[in-house]
C-alpha cells in the first residue's frame, strides 16, 4: 500500500475557500440576514460622517467668515492686545496680500480681505454701546463676510462711500438708529489719544448671533485710516478659501513667503483651529460624540455578527466533525469559519459603503434641509448654523469606514473560528441530526 | 456701577462752570455768539481744582446718592474718590493722560481700563461719555448764531443755536443753550437728536460763589424719553487754582485712599 501523495497546498486553500462560499450560500437566510446588519451599519456609517463634515464644514465657513478667515495673517502680539499698535504695516499687508496672489496658491483662494479691528465706543443722542469697529475694503470684504448678504434694511458699504457705517439690527435698535442717522463712533488712535469720528448709516444687517447684531460695525478702510492716523495699515488679512482642507497648504505657503517678518517676529500666520479655539473645540466635542455613538452602534453590530457566526458554527458542530474525520486540521477547520466572516463582511461592507455613498450624493446638490427642526436661526458657539447641511464627501471617511468593518468583521469571526477548530470529533459525530 | 466710571472729573467741574465767567466786562449790544461760547470753553479748561459734590441719580428702578471728593489738573489728569455711601468709599478713578485706572478698595486692587470701557452711563448716572471725554472745543464742533435776545420771564437772557458742523464728530442734531445776559451763566442746555425731538435737558441753577467765581452749585440732567428720571449733581465744595502737582495723579494716591 503505498501513502497517496500529497496534495498540493493550493488544494487545501481551495477546498477552505469553496467550503466557506457552500456555507454561506447553502444558509442563504442566516446569511443575508448577517449582511443586512452590516450593510446598514456601514451605509449609516458613511453618511453620517458626511453629514457630520457636511455641518462641521458649515459651521467653520460661517464661523471664519464671520471672524479673521480660514488663515489669517496678523502682527503675533495683536491676538492678545487688541491694539492698534500692533498692527500690520502696508508693507507687511502688500507682500501678504502678493503671496496669496501666486498662481499656485490663488486657485485655492475664494476671497481676502485686509481689515482694521479695533473696539470703541458707538454712540447716538439715544445713548451709547461698546462696538468692534471693522474697517474693510468695501468689494473685498463684501466677497469674505456673509454680512453683506444679510442686508435687512439699505445696502452694504460701496467702494465710493465716505463716513458710512453698515451696522447690525442690534446696535441700531439700541441707538435707535435708522438709514441716514448719525452714529459717532470714539476709539483710541495711533497716537493712543481718543478720536471720534463721525459716521452715517447706510445698511443694517441681521446675522443671528447677537454678539455680532449688537456690536459689529463695518466702515471703510479709508475713513478708519484717516480717523486713526493709521493709513492703509490693517490688523489682519483674512483670507477664505475653498475649504477648510487647503488650510494646511496655503499656511505653509504663507510662511514660506513671509518668513523673513516671521523670524523677526512681526508677522504671524494662523489657521483657523488656532484663530478661532473655540470653534475648533465645539467641532471637536462633536466629533467625538459622533465617534461615541458610531462606536456603540458598531459595537452591537459587532455582537450581532459574532451572534450569527458563532451560532452557525455550534449548529454545524457535526459538519465539522465530519470534515475533520476526513482529514482537515483544527486550523482548517477554523480557517472556514474564518473566511466565512471575512468574506460576509467585505461584501456587506462594500455594498453598505456604495449605498451611504448613493445616499450622500442625492444630497449633496442641494443640501439635507433641517430647518424643520432647528428653525432659521440657530447659533451655536457664536456661529449661526445654517439649516440646510449639504454633505462633504472625504475619501479618509471611506478608508476609516472599511478599515472599521473589516475589522469589526474580523474580530467578530475569530472566537467562532476557534470554537470550530476546538471541537471535539468524537463528540461531534456523537450527534445525530 | 461705580466699577466702569471714566474718570475726568474736571469735566465735571467744567460743565458746571460752564458758562460762568469771572469777567464780562464789554457790554456790547451785539454780543458775538462765537465769543459766549468760547469764554465758556475756556473756563471748561481751568488748570486745577477741586471740590466735593453729591450726586444723586433717580431711575425708574433704583435711586442711589453718592459724595465724591475731586481733584483735577489741566485736562489730562483727573482724580475722583466716593466718599459715601459707606459701602463704595474709597473706591476711586484716576485719568492721568491717557489711562484710566479703577481702584476698588474691597479687594485692594488696581484695574486698568480699556478705552471700549469707558462707553455707558458714568457712574450709573445720566451723564453720557460724550459730556466726559469731549476733547475738541465746541466753537470747533459747532456753528453758533444767536436765535433769541431778549427778555424772557423777566430776565435777558441770549438763546444760543449750536449746530455742528458738516463732519463734527457729534451725536446731537443740535444744542440749545439759554444764557443769562446779566451773570453770563448757562440756565439750560437742551440737546436735540436729528429729528429735532428733544433727547435731554441739562439744568443749571443755584448760583453761588465758590472760589471766588460764580458757579451754578446744582446740575440736573433729565432724559426726554423717561420723564421719572434725572441726575442731580450739587456742588458742596469747590476751589480753583489750587496747588496740586503733577505727580499727585499717581497710582499711589489712588491706592492711598486718602
Amino acid at each position: 500500500m503505498t501513502a497517496p501523495p500529497a496534495r498540493p497546498r493550493s488544494l487545501h486553500t481551495r477546498t477552505i475557500l469553496v467550503l466557506a462560499m457552500r456555507n454561506l450560500s447553502r444558509q442563504a437566510r442566516r446569511t443575508m440576514l448577517t449582511a443586512a446588519v452590516m450593510v446598514l451599519g456601514g451605509a449609516l456609517l458613511i453618511f453620517s460622517f458626511a453629514i457630520g463634515d457636511g455641518s462641521h464644514e458649515n459651521w467653520i465657513d460661517s464661523g471664519i467668515r464671520t471672524s479673521s478667515g480660514h488663515v489669517t495673517v496678523e502682527q503675533p502680539q495683536f491676538r492678545v492686545s487688541r491694539k492698534l499698535e500692533d498692527r500690520l504695516t502696508s508693507a507687511q499687508r502688500g507682500e501678504a496680500e502678493r503671496a496669496l496672489a501666486m498662481p499656485d496658491i490663488a486657485p485655492l483662494v475664494v476671497a481676502v480681505s485686509s481689515r482694521l479691528r479695533i473696539g470703541g465706543l458707538a454712540s447716538s443722542a439715544a445713548g451709547a454701546r461698546p462696538a468692534q469697529i471693522l474697517a474693510v475694503d468695501p468689494v473685498a470684504e463684501a466677497r469674505f463676510s456673509t454680512l453683506d448678504d444679510q442686508v435687512v434694511e439699505g445696502r452694504y458699504l460701496e467702494p465710493d462711500d465716505r463716513l458710512a457705517a453698515f451696522i447690525g439690527v442690534g446696535l441700531a435698535s439700541s441707538l435707535e438708529l435708522r438709514i441716514g442717522s448719525r452714529l459717532v463712533v470714539q476709539a483710541q488712535d495711533t497716537e493712543n489719544e481718543i478720536a471720534a469720528q463721525l459716521l452715517r448709516v447706510v445698511g443694517i444687517f441681521r446675522n443671528g448671533v447677537p454678539e455680532v447684531d449688537q456690536t459689529v460695525v463695518h466702515i471703510p478702510l479709508q475713513v478708519a485710516g484717516e480717523w486713526l492716523g493709521s493709513d492703509e495699515d490693517v490688523t489682519n488679512v483674512g483670507v477664505v478659501l475653498q475649504g477648510s482642507e487647503a488650510v494646511g497648504p496655503v499656511t505653509r505657503h504663507l510662511e514660506t513667503t513671509l518668513a523673513e517678518p516671521i523670524t523677526r517676529g512681526e508677522v504671524r500666520v494662523m489657521g483657523w483651529r488656532e484663530a478661532n479655539p473655540a470653534l475648533a473645540a465645539a467641532i471637536a466635542i462633536d466629533d467625538f460624540g459622533n465617534y461615541l455613538v458610531f462606536g456603540i452602534l458598531f459595537l452591537i453590530i459587532a455582537f450581532g455578527i459574532v451572534n450569527a457566526v458563532l451560532m452557525s458554527v455550534l449548529h454545524r458542530h457535526r459538519e465539522f466533525g465530519v470534515l475533520q474525520a476526513l482529514g482537515l486540521t483544527p486550523g482548517q477547520t477554523g480557517a472556514i469559519v474564518l473566511v466565512e466572516g471575512l468574506t460576509l463582511t467585505a461584501v456587506s461592507g462594500f455594498v453598505g459603503v456604495s449605498l451611504g455613498l448613493v445616499a450622500t450624493w442625492y444630497f449633496l446638490g442641494d443640501g439635507l434641509d433641517m430647518s424643520a427642526l432647528v428653525g432659521e436661526d440657530m447659533t451655536f458657539s457664536g456661529v449661526v448654523i445654517d439649516p440646510v447641511i449639504v454633505p462633504l464627501f472625504r475619501a479618509v471617511r471611506i478608508a476609516q469606514v472599511v478599515t472599521f468593518i473589516v475589522a469589526i468583521g474580523a474580530v467578530a469571526s475569530i472566537y467562532p473560528a476557534l470554537r470550530a477548530a476546538r471541537i471535539d470529533i468524537a463528540e461531534a459525530m456523537k450527534f445525530e441530526r | 456701577m461705580v466699577r466702569f466710571d471714566t474718570a475726568h472729573g474736571h469735566r465735571l467741574i467744567a460743565l458746571c462752570t460752564l458758562g460762568c465767567l469771572a469777567v464780562w466786562t464789554t457790554a456790547s449790544a451785539q454780543p458775538d455768539p462765537r465769543e459766549i461760547v468760547e469764554r465758556i470753553d475756556r473756563l471748561m479748561r481751568g488748570d486745577s481744582s477741586r471740590g466735593v459734590a453729591t450726586m444723586q441719580v433717580v431711575t425708574e428702578h433704583w435711586e442711589r446718592q453718592m459724595t465724591m471728593e475731586m481733584w483735577s489738573l489741566g485736562t489730562d489728569y483727573s482724580l475722583v474718590r466716593l466718599r459715601a455711601p459707606a459701602k463704595d468709599a474709597g473706591t476711586a478713578t484716576l485719568m492721568a493722560e491717557d489711562d484710566i485706572w479703577n481702584y476698588l478698595p474691597k479687594v485692594d486692587r488696581s484695574i486698568k481700563i480699556p478705552s471700549s470701557m469707558m462707553g455707558g452711563a458714568w457712574m450709573g448716572s445720566h451723564f453720557t461719555n460724550d459730556d466726559l471725554v469731549q476733547e475738541s472745543q465746541l466753537i470747533d464742533l459747532y456753528e453758533v448764531e444767536v436765535a433769541f435776545d431778549g427778555e424772557r420771564d423777566g430776565e435777558s437772557v441770549w438763546e444760543l443755536r449750536l449746530t455742528p458742523k458738516p463732519e463734527a464728530a457729534v451725536v446731537w442734531g443740535h444744542i440749545e443753550f439759554l444764557v443769562g445776559q446779566d451773570d453770563d451763566l448757562p440756565r439750560w442746555a437742551r440737546y436735540y437728536d436729528e429729528d429735532g425731538e428733544l433727547a435731554r435737558t441739562m439744568e443749571y441753577s443755584e448760583v453761588s460763589e465758590f472760589g471766588g467765581r460764580l458757579v451754578p452749585a446744582v446740575m440736573n440732567m433729565q432724559p426726554a424719553d423717561k420723564p421719572g428720571e434725572r441726575t442731580t449733581i450739587r456742588y458742596e465744595e469747590l476751589e480753583f487754582d489750587i496747588d496740586v502737582e503733577q505727580s499727585f495723579f499717581s497710582l499711589r494716591t489712588l491706592q492711598s485712599g486718602r
